[in-house]
């Protein structure tokens, strides 16, 4: 009886978490923004037209406009527009252009770059899904797009991302697996399958428009004239994008952004390299042509094989290799010898180059398109569109999804759970990754994203193939939350009107950044351990607590000293782990100028900066940047500094003058009562300086 | 007298100041520090050091322009010399001995033995097991008597890096690698997790600590070398500024920590300061290098429908069988074979190597062979008529004896030496059994152990080089004793004759332009006189014909031509030409043919003259055929555009417009064709395929102090060399590659453009060791420069390149490069002699 109750009382009390965490579930997508939603609840009537924004010509003439916006309380909207002829509104003679993404960077209202910090980068186009989207979202294994979105919320858009590092993300992550875990427990399949489909709905969708803001950053540092950001901040927050993706990418710390930058950029063009001339070699091998779709950048992402109408009949016997291209023979398909589709004439000349109509010696040929690729797939060109077969693409984008959700959301197995499952799971995936059969579900979605994105900005393109192209992109979409390309057009004019909207608004953006400028505020005001419980009871309250600071002037300096300390303690860590002697590879201006802001203000700074300030010292052989070394360890009130000096003082290979100088500062330091180690405490108590 | 006092006063002070000066200089490089980096082109290093950082002003590579260019020398024409690829060009660059090791891979023509030089994981695990204790390419040298710069210093005061020509392994390198793996703190960690940890560079990051370590604490090592392979990795994949940059840094970061370690060390003064490299790399940003796959080629039906064998697994990132780490030999079987269908695994009958990428080397099965293969396998069928079977039998015979003095020759000579290979194991197992079985930390200190086991190893080689070559001769001699009146065919084993898995002697160009493949299309044809007619019984190809006539549909980038193939080189026998050429265009080695087409064509020439020094000329020609073995007949040809290395059109040939016909028509020394065409699209061409095909003589043939078995094992080793040889060379157009393991869009090396000649040495050093500070040496130099220059400015050789006693002890012999005396504050070039 007892244990029939107690059973009976752990079943209550887990279908009330359950419930709770459903709840938190579905909300879950707007969890990270919550606080955005409480104050961009209000809103005004009017509305500009957003149909024909004028443009207003770039001074380098290039395809891009980017226009700044100062938001009140200190801060600024910067936003790329793209200008393009796709978007021209029927029977208008002028080109039109297209706000794609805004970026929020909070100045404090200052003049200063070092204390200033980007916040949010808004893909116009991303938006929150309608009701019918989020209901059909839901829906187990209904693996496609529903509708569009109503232009006509006066919401701003929510960001793709906060280039501020927290840990929410971390977070949302252990609470979502164990969701998950009572879900199943308690309701049985179908609801958990129901929210790991939401959930992998939003997830995509929120990936595809983090894939498009990296495509429109690397189109847009392919220009000339002015630019939005720093080379630093461009990299910054490419890098935060492309870490999105990685577990604990969200705490890369801020020193290692530059080489997460430079990995990931090789990475990129290695896989974009390789994918090109994989597709030219077996294109060529099987008497197909390539053609690459290079975009304003120069860069091609995506390529187009076809086949010459010419070459049909004397190929019919030919054997069809269709390893990584993944089409059906063409060679014996007679569609394509009564083809009704899109195909266009191309001339080549006796070097099989593409000349103009008409060049002397060259041969016309019938091309009839096959499949268009994406490039950045890693590993094997990726098939987006099968111009004959539009199931083969759909096919190739569901199968290892519907794998996934039936053995994961409906049977519940798990690697962990079943030693067979994990065996023949490691096969398979070993197999399919070695062989390099498309089916990496994050890859697609990126690839499918950049395309129709560049569709939209490109114009080179015949306008009747690229809106064949486009249609046929739409009827592959897997995801009830994305929207069709011309909506994404509109609700990106639309959206950019909402948020310079909310921008103006007092109860707006500038409400909400002084919200976020107060949460900031809580590492100044408090230890680690309460901004813990803090943290916790915010994902615990599903974001609805916040603990933050009423803003004091003094804690106001305090913030701004606080980023500026953020700023220099990069530039030494950046410093301290590549350089060899500051003087010869550094910036030393830079580098002087963080140690003169420690040697001030560095009093809380980290750990590990004291360690980058011993190194510094250690290599350079500057006596000024020594002297504010060993100043900035004085400052620096934690006992990691004080062991750093300690160290410096007992290296008899290092010259007195500096030893002296060390015992003096840990003399000092032990006198005002700074953080020190006991045993480090009695140490420094028995030092007699000269 | 005053005056004369004081004048005396003053010669004295002047000589009392020049014998000071005097003895400085002497003390010269007492230690040296190299740092070895893969494909480094110095063209890029020199851009990227000139371009300077907008903020700082400071140049975007610091310690390059700090080390190299503001404080020591640098070189901006230095050459691979030969094919611009790792495998030989480290060989030169760690010896400054001509080549004798010719590719990352190469195979022995009758065992199908595989030396590949770039595979670690099978020497780890020999090492591991006590069976090795150096790299393939140092085991090679070892049997050829050829020492490496490392060995000039005694084991105990070096420390080498992991490299292709390595000795010895530091499994501590490997385990310190791993261990600081951990940056240190967790946090740290999880970004290094996130970011990948890089196992790829454990034992490069590892070795750079060690050195940084006993550089400062070790003053009794002389010699360090550190050793890196990632720009030449990344240059293979991407082609753009902003990928290779970050490389580029790291390595300056690099430098700059050992060089500031070397600084305060009590050796500073003494020290030099090394950077060198094997080969650059041809890459240009936003141009993808096109691969050409000849393998598949080979196997097609137009290209002879071979099985071919390749030592790197094709698609090697996309196969499941990519993952095994030994290595092993892929046969990529035909499926249009013409008479060997379904026998890859027995008889595979081309050798493809494409390291590198911009060339390949390609052995074919020796022709006769496949002749001889196609008419027993006649002779075996029941159903031949007796005419036909007749004329097989005879023509069988034919080509047997035809080729019997030949064949008869090699059995002769192989077996006597593998009977004095024998005799020298025997005596390397009486070695092995005296020596202790352990060895003390002192013994081991000084190498004692590793030299032992080198002994083992040597053994162990010479036992399984004996088993695969009478194994070959045994199908040989197999062959020359069947006699036309008691021959059974239906009882004959092919494999009893024609041995599996060998190519037997190499192709004469005659053999390769007219090979056969299989039976023609109508078969078996007989002549009037009922013998057979050869001509149309077998399907024939001319390879140099189809190699270049290769064409793509796709041709995407105006940088490209549509022929992948650029031109094929190829090693005439003297003989061949010599009757051909005019009196003055005799050449004391064999000639080199280029193949650039029907009508473009050339005859690379050389000779002697009595002191040692070679010449060389290029001889336009056209149409050169060679029946078989015999005579090559061609026409030469007026200087025009169009012939193979381009130097008549080249605006950077260093001979005026109006004078090229004329000075391109002409013998001139190494050092003249030097001057003129480094600086054109094929640099160092002319003196790079020569040192490529050309043999040269690893022994001096006048010792008479020496053993009888010791002659004959040289004469072996020298055979051995000579089994590797391939039968082509073929070389890629610009911005083409003939990679088949995956895909190398970034760029590639293995030709003589002078992007993938054009390689790095910088030198920089202490007070002492004289080397001239913020000097840029304009003077071509090429690879057999490096190891004389740095024994001259140790003090090691003497001004004719003689190694001093210590080092001749060690097996050291002459150098044949200059030395490049302005490291050494002088501004006088020497000899150039062979």
């Amino acid at each position: 009886m007892k244990l029939t109750m107690t059973i009976a009382k752990t079943r209550i009390t887990g279908r009330f978490i359950t419930v709770f965490l459903l709840v938190w579930v579905a909300v879950s997508p707007l969890y990270l923004f919550a606080q955005m939603s409480d104050v961009a609840a209000i809103w005004g009537d009017a509305q500009p037209d957003i149909n024909n924004i004028p443009v207003s010509p770039s001074a380098d003439g290039s395809d891009f406009r980017i226009e700044k916006i100062s938001v009140a309380g200190g801060a600024e909207i910067v936003t790329i527009f793209a200008k393009t002829s796709n978007f021209r509104s029927e029977g208008a003679q002028t080109v039109s252009e297209i706000p794609l993404i805004s970026v929020l960077r909070d100045t404090l209202g200052d003049e200063r770059s070092e204390n200033d910090r980007l916040r949010y980068v808004w893909m116009l186009s991303y938006t929150r899904a309608s009701f019918r989207q989020k209901a059909a979202a839901f829906v187990p294994f209904l693996y496609t797009r529903t509708t569009n979105k109503a232009v006509s919320s006066t919401q701003p858009p929510p960001p793709v991302a906060d280039m501020h590092s927290t840990d929410k993300a971390l977070w949302s992550r252990v609470l979502w697996v164990i969701c998950k875990r009572i879900l199943k427990d308690e309701f049985g399949p179908w609801p958990k399958a129901s929210a790991i489909q939401y959930r992998q709905n939003a997830a995509d969708y929120k990936l595809s428009s983090i894939a498009k803001v990296q495509t429109i950053l690397s189109l847009y540092e392919s220009t000339e004239g002015e630019k939005l950001w720093s080379e630093s901040e461009r990299r910054d927050i490419q890098a935060k994008l492309w870490l999105t993706e990685k577990p604990l990418g969200a705490q890369m710390q801020s020193e290692n952004l530059g080489r997460a930058y430079d990995k990931n950029l090789e990475e990129v063009k290695d896989v974009r390299g390789h994918n090109w001339e994989l597709l030219r070699q077996y294109s060529e091998a099987q008497g197909l042509y390539f053609e690459p779709l290079t975009a304003s950048d120069g860069v091609a992402r995506n390529a187009i094989v076809w086949a010459a109408a010419e070459d049909l009949a004397a190929n019919r016997e030919r054997k069809f290799d269709s390893r990584f291209l993944n089409i059906k023979n063409p060679w014996a398909d007679p569609k394509l010898s009564n083809w009704k589709g899109y195909s266009q004439v191309r001339w080549f000349d006796e070097e099989s180059r593409i000349v103009e109509p008409g060049t002397p010696n060259a041969k016309p040929r019938t091309m009839i398109p096959l499949a268009l690729y994406g490039l950045d797939h890693p590993k094997i060109p990726i098939l987006l569109v099968d111009f004959r077969d539009n199931g083969n693409a759909k096919r190739r984008e569901m199968s290892k999804r519907v794998l996934n959700d039936v053995l994961g959301n409906v049977l519940s197995i798990s690697r962990f759970s079943s030693i067979p499952y994990f065996l023949g799971r490691f096969v398979y995936d070993f197999a399919t990754g070695r062989r390099a059969m498309d089916m990496n579900q994050k890859s697609r979605v990126r690839s499918y994203a950049q395309l129709k994105l560049l569709l939209a900005l490109d114009s080179s393109l015949d306008r009747g193939f690229r809106n064949e192209i486009a249609h046929r992109l739409e009827k592959v979409s897997l995801n009830p939350l994305e929207n069709d390309i011309d909506t994404e057009a509109a609700l990106a004019r639309k959206q950019y009107q909402n948020l310079i909207e909310y921008a103006k608004r007092p109860e707006g953006l500038p409400a909400k950044l002084d919200l976020d400028r107060r949460a900031e505020m809580v590492r100044l005001a408090h230890n680690g351990k309460t901004q813990t419980l803090f943290d916790v009871a915010q994902v615990f309250s599903l974001g609805l607590y916040t603990h933050r600071e009423k803003p004091t002037p003094d804690l106001v300096t305090q913030l701004d000293i606080r980023r500026q300390l953020d700023f220099h303690e990069r530039v030494l860590q950046e410093i301290a782990y590549k350089s060899a002697k500051p003087e010869v590879d550094s910036d030393v201006i830079a580098l002087r100028h963080a140690l003169q802001f420690i040697s001030q203000n560095g009093s809380s700074a980290k750990e590990k900066t004291t360690h980058s300030l011993a190194k510094i010292f250690a290599i350079t052989s500057d006596e000024s940047m020594r002297t504010l070394c060993l100043a900035g360890l004085y400052r620096i009130d934690n006992s990691s500094a004080k062991k750093e000096l300690l160290a410096i003082y007992i290296n008899t290979n290092i010259a007195d003058h500096w030893r002296n100088l060390c015992a003096q500062y840990l003399k000092k330091a032990l006198v005002e009562r700074q953080r020190i180690s006991a045993s480090d405490a009695i140490t420094i108590a028995g030092i007699n300086p000269d | 007298m005053i005056i004369k006092t004081i004048n005396l006063r003053i010669l004295y002070a002047f000589i009392l100041v020049a014998a000071l000066a005097g003895a400085a200089s002497a003390q010269g490089v007492k230690r040296v520090v190299v740092i070895k980096v893969d494909g480094l082109p110095g063209y890029v290093v020199d851009r990227f050091v000139k371009q300077r950082d907008p903020v700082t002003g400071k140049s975007i590579l610091p310690w390059f322009d700090e080390i190299f260019y503001k404080n020591g020398s640098h070189l901006e024409n230095f050459y691979t010399r030969g094919m611009s690829l790792s495998g030989p060009s480290w060989g030169q660059l760690d010896t400054g001995q001509h080549l004798q090791i010719k590719g990352n891979v190469e195979y022995d023509r009758y065992t199908l033995h595989t030396y590949d030089y770039l595979f670690i994981f099978p020497f780890y695990s020999s090492y591991l097991l006590g069976k090795k204790v150096d790299m393939p390419a140092s085991e090679v040298l070892d049997q050829l008597k050829i020492p490496l710069l490392c060995d000039a210093f005694p084991y105990e005061r070096r420390y080498t890096a992991q490299q292709l020509y390595q000795r010895g392994n530091n499994w501590g390198n490997l385990a310190g690698g791993f261990i600081n793996l951990y940056p240190g703190n967790p946090r740290d960690f999880i970004d290094e997790w996130t970011l990948g940890l890089d196992f790829r560079n454990i034992t490069i990051n590892q070795t750079e600590r060690d050195i940084i370590d006993k550089v400062v604490k070790r003053p009794d090592i002389d010699y360090f070398d550190y050793y890196e392979t990632n720009f030449d990795h990344v240059e293979h994949h991407t082609n753009d500024d902003a990928s290779k940059l970050p490389i580029l840094k790291g390595l300056d970061s690099t430098i700059g920590r050992i060089w500031v370690a070397i600084q305060s060390s009590s050796r500073a003064d003494e020290t030099a300061m090394v950077l060198i490299s094997d080969h650059g790399l041809t890459s240009e940003e936003n141009v993808y290098s096109q691969g050409f796959n000849l393998v598949k080629m080979l196997g097609s039906q137009s290209g002879g429908g071979h099985h071919v064998v390749t030592k790197r697994v094709l698609m090697l990132d996309y196969s499941i069988k990519g993952v095994y780490p030994f290595g092993r030999l892929i046969t990529t079987n035909s499926n249009d074979s013409y008479y060997l269908k379904g026998g890859s695994s027995t008889y595979p009958t081309a050798l493809v190597d494409f390291d590198g990428n911009e060339r390949s080397s390609i052995h074919l099965r020796e022709r006769e062979l496949n002749t001889l293969q196609i008419l027993l396998q006649q002779l075996q069928r029941n159903d031949l008529n007796p005419t036909i079977r007749k004329a097989v039998t005879n023509a069988f015979f034919q080509i047997v004896n035809d080729y019997r003095k030949n064949w008869q020759n090699t059995v002769d000579q192989l077996d006597e030496e593998l009977d004095a290979l024998r005799r020298w194991r025997e005596l390397q197992d009486n070695i092995l059994a005296a020596q202790p079985k352990k060895f003390t930390p002192d013994e081991q200190a000084k190498g004692l152990d590793k030299d032992a086991r080198r002994v083992l190893a040597g053994r162990d080689i010479a036992v399984e080089s004996d088993a695969k070559y009478r194994k070959y001769l045994a199908t040989l001699t197999a062959i020359l004793s069947l006699r036309p009146e008691s021959i059974a065919p239906q009882r004959l084993k092919i494999q009893d004759l024609i041995a599996p898995h060998a190519m037997g002697e190499p192709n004469s160009v005659g053999q390769l332009q007219n090979y056969v493949v299989g039976l023609s299309a109508v078969g078996l044809t007989l002549n009037a006189d009922q013998s057979l007619d050869l001509d149309k019984s077998f399907t024939r190809v001319n390879y140099f014909d189809l190699l270049r006539k290769q064409t793509v549909k796709n041709n995407l980038q105006t940088q490209l031509s549509n022929h992948p193939v650029d031109f094929v080189a190829a090693r005439l026998s003297q003989q061949a030409v010599s009757e051909s050429l005019p009196a003055d265009m005799r050449s004391d080695e064999d000639p080199i043919w280029l193949y650039g087409g029907e009508d473009k064509q050339a005859l690379i020439l050389s000779r002697f003259d009595a002191n040692g020094g070679q010449s060389f000329r290029y001889v336009p020609i056209a149409g050169l055929r060679q029946a078989d073995n015999a005579k090559a007949t061609f026409q030469i040809k007026e200087w025009s555009d169009g012939f193979p290395l381009k130097f008549f059109e080249d605006k950077n040939l260093a001979v005026p417009t109006s004078d090229r016909a004329s000075w391109l028509s002409g013998w001139h020394t190494e050092l003249e064709w030097l001057y003129a065409t480094h600086k054109t699209l094929y640099s160092d061409a002319i003196i790079g395929l020569n040192e490529q095909l050309d043999r040269h003589p690893i022994y001096d043939d006048t010792d008479t102090n020496i053993s009888n078995d010791e002659r004959l094992i040289r004469r072996f080793r020298g055979r051995q060399r000579h089994l590797t040889e391939a039968d082509m060379l073929v070389l890629a157009n610009n911005h083409w590659n003939f990679d088949v393991r995956g895909f190398n869009p970034g760029g590639n090396h293995g030709s003589f453009f002078r992007t993938s000649t054009n390689s790095t040495l910088m030198m920089a050093g202490g007070s002492k060791t004289g080397i001239p500070r913020g000097l840029n040496i304009e003077e071509p130099y090429d690879g057999l420069s490096f190891v004389p220059t740095i024994l001259s400015l140790m003090g090691k050789i003497d001004e004719k390149n003689r190694p001093a006693a210590d080092l001749a002890a060690r097996g050291f012999k002459s150098f044949p490069g200059r030395v490049i005396t302005e490291f050494k504050g002088r501004q006088i070039s020497s000899g150039g002699a062979k």
